[in-house]
């Protein structure tokens, strides 16, 4: 049973939905997609994104169905422990991986566009660190914390998308289908290890404090984040769809603003907001360190704190290992296309089934004990019945 | 976990990032001793042989932002070699933060220009937003020079004068990413707006109070630009025999040469964008002067905005100067340049001629639609203006609402049908399609773009003037 | 008599008390106590009223018809020791258990003023004292309810401080007045010679820079937070009040808000944010960007800001650091030293520290004039001084070393720590994290008076509604 306390509100989990969606998306995703697909990555993301908010869709009706336990208590109580535990690892290890994707991007997005004399080694530390914290921390103080941000990062992305909108030239993002129906769709397939964010939302299942627009709130954020999306993709084609050559990772997500803000003798304005942006990007890296870290806390009989520290030093080491962030996500399109996707839609399904099962149970449990209630109600008010008939007959006699 | 067990981590967490902030590369913080800001930068020569300029804002230790500036030049085999040398040079790392104005050369080649903006956004080094201009009649390296001779503060004049041109005048304006997104369209054109340096001793001997020192603003003061104007471009002309087009002012000539029987004439005061300035046109004029005098006095010189463009496209490596009318006519249709001064001249106005009426934009929505009718590629320009009149005198006489503004509308519309028919004309002769109409075909009319002919689009122009009061 | 004497020769000193024996009536009585603390003149009217008696039977008639002093009771014996330290006199009846104590406390106390960290142009401006019974009066007499609860403790195994947690019944969560007496007495500690002895035991982190228990000075601030279902104590010889639950946006409200109009309050309180956050992270800012972002400042302000560290031979972060030690020693010795020489000191630390080390080109006039605003601005929320001038010093730190990168990670950092910080069961960041739309017309806004119709949610308290008002028809 999840401490009442320790729940999210419907408010947090709105924002904890929004940045999710947002954060790894608007990073790198629309580089990557337009050196693959040119014009037609937007067509590429529309689909995605529709397939994933299929996912968050079913996300949410879990969570609207899951009784007040943890996914791990649902998921040993109907599978058993031990196929729970292999579960839970692969969920473990997944998001990792998606915290590590992230944990690059964040560090190449700094490095080009803001420290460029720094060593990307040193960089990682300070964010492995961030992802210690958060790791070791509470569902709640997340919830909080992206509710807290929330209206300064939606200001940030609101003024960004001003900027950006008044600036662009959104004309030169046609034509599309230049790459035809089969290339996007496999183009946009290899990059299925950015999408699936809202799989993450498996360790709030049980934790949300669910009312009458839980459903609602959930579906508003995650359009609202692919609208989001989607427009800065859309800005990024306008931009840079003739000079797909010209986009350098990490450069370029600013470089749109940049361009838009044209004159830079009054400061970079858009520098300043792109950093209060990616706070959104470090509440999700923080919430994918927390889901790993919650994760292996059901399969390893370790304290949150050594396995947070655990998750971050792995991080750290990876990171280090990986230099660079170009060959990371060579990696992620070249060899987890194919897992993600089928994780990305398995996890809501399986979520899904799991909570509907647990529903079920537990409605039979109660039916069940209902009669049994009955069943001793009707005895004892029989056995009354008999008293009172005794009762009656001693009257009687 | 007990709970001082847990605190301890957390100190020990703390302690850990403090540590990782201090093991931060502390060695290599940057100190504006070692450092300064580079602000406009020039380039001259081809691949092989490049001369890098820039001009740089150098701290020095005195309060305000005063004159601190520099420019330094350096040459390399490549572009990146030159960049380099320049900090060797200087012995200075350069900032490109606040780089706001690359200028090529004059003469500079295509696959050249192509290369070096290239270069400069991929490095990191110019940003998508700084603006691009040619020197059509001097080396980069000139111009920058100039441009440092120019502002007493000298650090962003030249952008300045761009970026006020941009947002204040109805004149073109090309930045790196622009430039290379066009040139890299279907069309596989671009424009680049001309600044150029002027002969100011010629200027002045004719009297010539010149677009830098204010002209504009009063009746008086523009009949007497349209007279230098005209003078200038004579000058010119006889300067640069056999070339296509007049550069600034000159317009009342060539509109009667184009125009035939027509007696009005428009254009864009590009050139007034100084004089819009107000107070620092005027300072900027007076200190162009002043380090002209330092220059020696053999060769006085001062930089203009020149109301043409060159552009970039077509089978042609080398640039092509459009003149003042095919530049009005980008000018047009460009949806990003949306305020400014247009003014007709000689106009028959109550019997009268009045020699200039100006009017500002206040709006203007260009519509390009592109379809085929009959197998032609069909063209439609709808360009939708607002304008409010500068000599508000006009509006005073009571003809001014039944006849006079039609008039006057109708003239203005005249001049946008002419200016940009001579523009399509021009990218038609040229064979460049700098108007990007291939792109435009290629982008929402397939069926014109398979067989694309420039020289066969049928273009319609609809302008639609409003006067507004 | 037998107790006189043991009471006596139980203190280390036993010349400390006085012991004066008399008769009443026919009977013997002994007064003792402590001269420091008693009133020689009640001590007077108690011993000739006792001689005058005729007759006397017992202590109730001692108390009743003899004695005629207002405060006084009958007590136990072992009660004794600890009244006569308290300032009371204690009369033993020979042969009678029990004795009576007769309040004739007498001790100067200051008088009741304006507390300077809490001062208002508008307002009321008593202020608390040391004295906890006129702490406890000036409460009192601004809640004129039987629900007032006050509960008194003794805390200090030697110091027998007494200490008082008030609330209002019905108001304040049972569960939390529980909490914070259940907290307050586990303490065992020798003596308390402040209420913020207490601090530590009322935080769930006491090791946090932030606090988690808030401080007044002020009856007014005390009763309208006991009207909002908080829980007050107070100690004696301390001026301030401890209020819990406490939440972080209190740290910018001021007591003269309510006194304001509602636009001024909101305006005064936005400004307080904004001075706060400038004062925390306009060093480290300006140190970021002048360390590694040059693109981020307009070029003139650039230009301006580098032609004043040409020739200065710190780097921007070791230069803030610099300044901002200065300036902490300039406040720390202005605190401590003898206020005769507070002018001087000022002089020295402005004029001679501060324009001649920028003359000298040891430091920037940018650099003085960015610590001076955060500084300035450091007071415009007086609770918080010590953490943002801590913070201050850490994001000048990150700055420093990791530019925005640092910045914005520390921010976040930052965030999601004051998000898990709790007082007292009601979340620090209330009522923005967790959002309370009900409680937000209080929180940076300061709506009408009239419009604030209920308690803070966050506080918890049962009795929701604190104010109806219709407007009354004209006609």
């Amino acid at each position: 049973m999840v401490e009442t306390e320790k729940r999210i509100s419907t408010a947090q989990l709105f924002t904890v939905i929004f940045i999710l969606g947002m954060g790894l998306k608007i990073l790198m995703l629309p580089v990557l997609m337009l050196k693959v697909l040119g014009r037609d990555s937007v067509l590429g993301l529309a689909a995605m994104g529709v397939v994933e908010l299929l996912c968050l869709g079913a996300m949410l009706a879990a969570i609207m169905l899951s009784p007040e336990k943890s996914f791990y208590d649902l998921v040993s109580e109907l599978a058993g422990k031990i196929a729970a535990k292999i579960i839970f690892t692969v969920f473990a290890a997944f998001f990792f991986f998606k915290l590590v994707l992230l944990a690059g991007e964040v560090r190449v997005f700094f490095s080009e566009n803001l420290l460029q004399n720094f060593s990307s080694t040193v960089y990682s530390i300070p964010l492995c660190g961030l992802c210690v914290v958060i790791g070791m921390g509470t569902l709640r103080a997340i919830g909080r914390a992206s509710q807290f941000l929330f209206p300064f990062i939606a200001a940030a992305t609101l003024c960004l998308f001003v900027l950006i909108g008044m600036g662009v030239d959104f004309s030169e993002m046609f034509p599309f289908g230049e790459y035809g129906i089969k290339s996007i769709a496999s183009d946009s397939f290899k990059h299925a290890m950015w999408f699936g964010d809202y799989s993450s939302l498996v360790v709030v299942l049980g934790a949300v404090k669910r009312t009458k627009r839980t459903v609602a709130a959930g579906v508003v954020a995650g359009v609202l984040a692919s609208l989001a999306v989607m427009f800065y993709l859309l800005g990024l084609t306008a931009s840079f769809s003739n000079v797909c050559y010209l986009i350098r990772f990490g450069q370029n997500v600013t470089g749109m603003s940049h361009y838009a803000l044209g004159d830079v003798m009054q400061g970079r304005l858009d520098v300043m907001l792109f950093c209060l942006w990616t706070v959104s990007v470090l509440v999700e890296a923080g919430f994918y360190a927390f889901a790993t870290v919650s994760c292996l806390n059901n399969v390893l009989p370790v304290k949150k704190e050594i396995l947070s520290l655990a998750v971050g030093v792995a991080l750290f080491v990876l990171l280090l290992l990986w230099q660079s962030t170009s060959d990371l996500q060579a990696f992620a399109v070249k060899y987890f296309a194919v897992p993600a996707f089928i994780f990305q839609i398995a996890v809501p399904v399986f979520a899904l089934i799991i909570t509907a099962a647990a529903r079920r149970r537990k409605k039979k449990n109660l039916d069940a004990s209902s009669a049994l209630q009955n069943a001793a109600a009707s005895k004892s008010e029989a056995a009354f019945c008999d008293a009172k008939e005794k009762g009656a007959e001693c009257e009687a006699e | 976990m007990k709970r001082s067990k847990k605190i301890l981590i957390y100190k020990l967490s703390c302690f850990l990032f403090a540590i990782v902030l201090l093991m931060l590369p502390q060695r290599s913080l940057p100190q504006s001793d070692i450092q300064v800001l580079a602000t406009v930068l020039g380039i001259d020569g081809t691949n092989g042989d490049v001369m890098v300029s820039a001009q740089l804002a150098v701290p020095v230790a005195q309060t305000g932002d005063g004159k601190a500036s520099t420019v330094a030049k350096a040459t390399g085999g490549s572009i990146s070699e030159a960049l380099e040398n320049l900090e060797i040079g200087m012995g200075r790392r350069v900032n490109f933060g606040h780089l706001s104005t690359v200028a090529a050369g004059k003469g500079m080649l295509l696959s050249d220009i192509k290369e070096f903006v290239s270069y400069l956004m991929s490095s990191g080094k110019v940003g998508p937003g700084a603006y691009l201009v040619y020197c059509a009649q001097s080396t980069a390296s000139d111009f920058i020079e100039q441009a440092q001779k120019m502002g007493e503060s000298s650090d962003a004049e030249v952008g300045n004068f761009i970026a006020f041109n941009k947002s204040g005048n109805h004149v073109t304006t090309a930045t790196a990413l622009k430039f290379l997104q066009t040139l890299h369209s279907t069309s596989g054109a671009a424009c680049l707006p001309c600044v150029q340096l002027e002969d100011e001793n010629s200027d002045s001997e004719q009297g010539d109070t010149s677009v830098g020192e204010g002209r504009g603003g009063g009746s008086d003061s523009q009949e007497q630009g349209e007279e230098n104007g005209s003078q200038t471009s004579e000058k010119r002309k006889s300067e640069q025999e056999g070339k296509e087009a007049e550069k600034s002012g000159g317009e009342n000539a060539q509109n009667e040469e184009q125009s035939g029987d027509e007696k009005e004439s428009g254009g864009s005061s590009a050139k007034n964008s100084q004089d819009e300035n107000g107070d620092s046109g005027s300072g900027k004029a007076s200190n162009g002067k002043k380090s002209s005098g330092g220059n020696g006095g053999g060769e006085k010189k001062k930089l203009v905005a020149a109301d043409s463009i060159a552009v970039y496209g077509g089978d042609k490596e080398e640039p092509t100067v459009l003149n003042t009318l095919a530049t009005r006519g980008v000018v047009w249709q460009d949806t990003h340049s949306n305020y400014g001064l247009v003014e007709l001249r000689n106009v028959l106005i109550d019997g009268q001629t009045v020699p200039s009426v100006s009017a500002r934009l206040a709006g203007k929505s260009v519509k390009k639609s592109v379809k085929v009718i009959n197998g032609e590629n069909v063209l439609t320009y709808k360009i939708k203006v607002k304008l409010k009149l500068d000599d508000s005198h006009l509006c005073v006489n009571p003809d001014f609402f039944g006849i006079l503004k039609d008039k006057l509308e109708k003239e203005f519309e005249s001049v946008i049908r002419n200016n940009l028919a001579f523009a399509v004309q021009t990218s038609k002769e040229t064979g460049i399609d700098f108007l990007g109409i291939r792109d435009r075909f290629h982008k929402f009319c397939r069926k014109g773009a398979h067989n694309f002919d420039l020289t066969a689009v049928v273009v319609h122009i609809e302008p639609k003037v409003i006067i507004q009061t | 008599m037998e107790r006189v004497k043991a009471i006596t020769e139980s203190f280390e000193l036993p010349s400390t008390l006085v012991a004066r024996e008399f008769g009443v009536g026919k009977k013997k009585a002994a007064m003792l106590f402590h001269p420091d603390m008693t009133d020689e003149l009640i001590l007077r009217s108690v011993l000739r009223a006792c001689s005058l008696a005729n007759k006397c039977s017992g202590y109730g008639e001692l108390l009743h018809e003899i004695l005629a002093v207002s405060e006084a009771e009958i007590a136990d014996d072992s009660d004794a020791t600890q009244k006569i330290l308290s300032g009371d006199a204690i009369i033993f009846l020979d042969g009678a258990s029990g004795c009576i104590v007769v309040n004739a406390k007498k001790w100067d106390k200051r008088a009741v003023t304006e507390p300077p960290t809490e001062t208002v142009v508008r307002g009321p401006r008593e202020g608390f004292v040391e004295d906890f019974k006129t702490n406890i009066t000036l409460i009192e007499k601004r809640l004129r309810t039987k629900k007032l609860a006050v509960e008194k403790l003794k805390i200090g195994r030697e110091g027998n401080t007494a200490v008082a947690v008030l609330y209002v019944g019905g108001i304040a969560k049972k569960e939390l007045v529980k909490e914070v007496i259940s907290r307050v007495k586990a303490l065992d500690i020798d003596a308390i010679s402040d209420s913020h002895y207490l601090v530590p035991c009322l935080e769930e982190r006491p090791n946090s820079i932030f606090p988690q228990v808030g401080t007044a000075e002020k009856p007014d601030v005390v009763a309208s937070k006991l009207l909002e279902g908080r829980v007050v104590v107070l100690v004696d010889g301390s001026p301030i009040a401890l209020t819990v639950p406490f939440l972080l946006i209190e740290d910018f409200h001021s007591g003269e808000d309510y006194y304001e109009r509602t636009s001024f309050a909101t305006f005064l309180r936005v400004l307080r944010i904004i001075a706060i956050s400038l004062a925390i992270f306009l060093p480290g800012l300006y140190v970021a960007d002048l360390t590694y972002h040059y693109e981020v400042v307009p070029l003139k302000l650039l230009i301006t800001v580098l032609n004043a560290l040409k020739g200065i031979p710190l780097p921007p972060m070791w230069e803030i650091l610099f300044i901002l030690l200065l300036f902490e020693i300039i406040r720390e010795a202005s605190i401590r030293m003898p206020k005769s020489l507070g002018t001087a000191m000022s002089i020295v630390g402005a004029l001679v520290l501060g324009d001649t080390a920028v003359k000298a080109g040891i430091i920037s006039s940018p650099g003085v004039m960015i610590i001076a605003l955060s500084s300035i601005a450091l007071y415009t929320a007086p609770a918080l001084v010590g953490t943002s001038s801590l913070l201050r010093v850490l994001f000048t730190l990150i700055g420093g070393l990791g530019g925005l990168y640092g910045l914005t990670l520390g921010v976040t950092i930052l965030i999601f720590y004051l998000s898990s910080l709790n007082s007292l069961g009601a979340p620090c960041l209330a009522p923005f994290a967790p959002l309370i739309t009900n409680d937000l017309k209080d929180g940076i806004v300061r709506k009408q008076l009239l419009t604030l119709g209920t308690r803070p949610e966050a506080v918890g308290s049962p009795n929701k509604r604190r104010l109806r008002w219709s407007k009354r028809k004209n006609g």
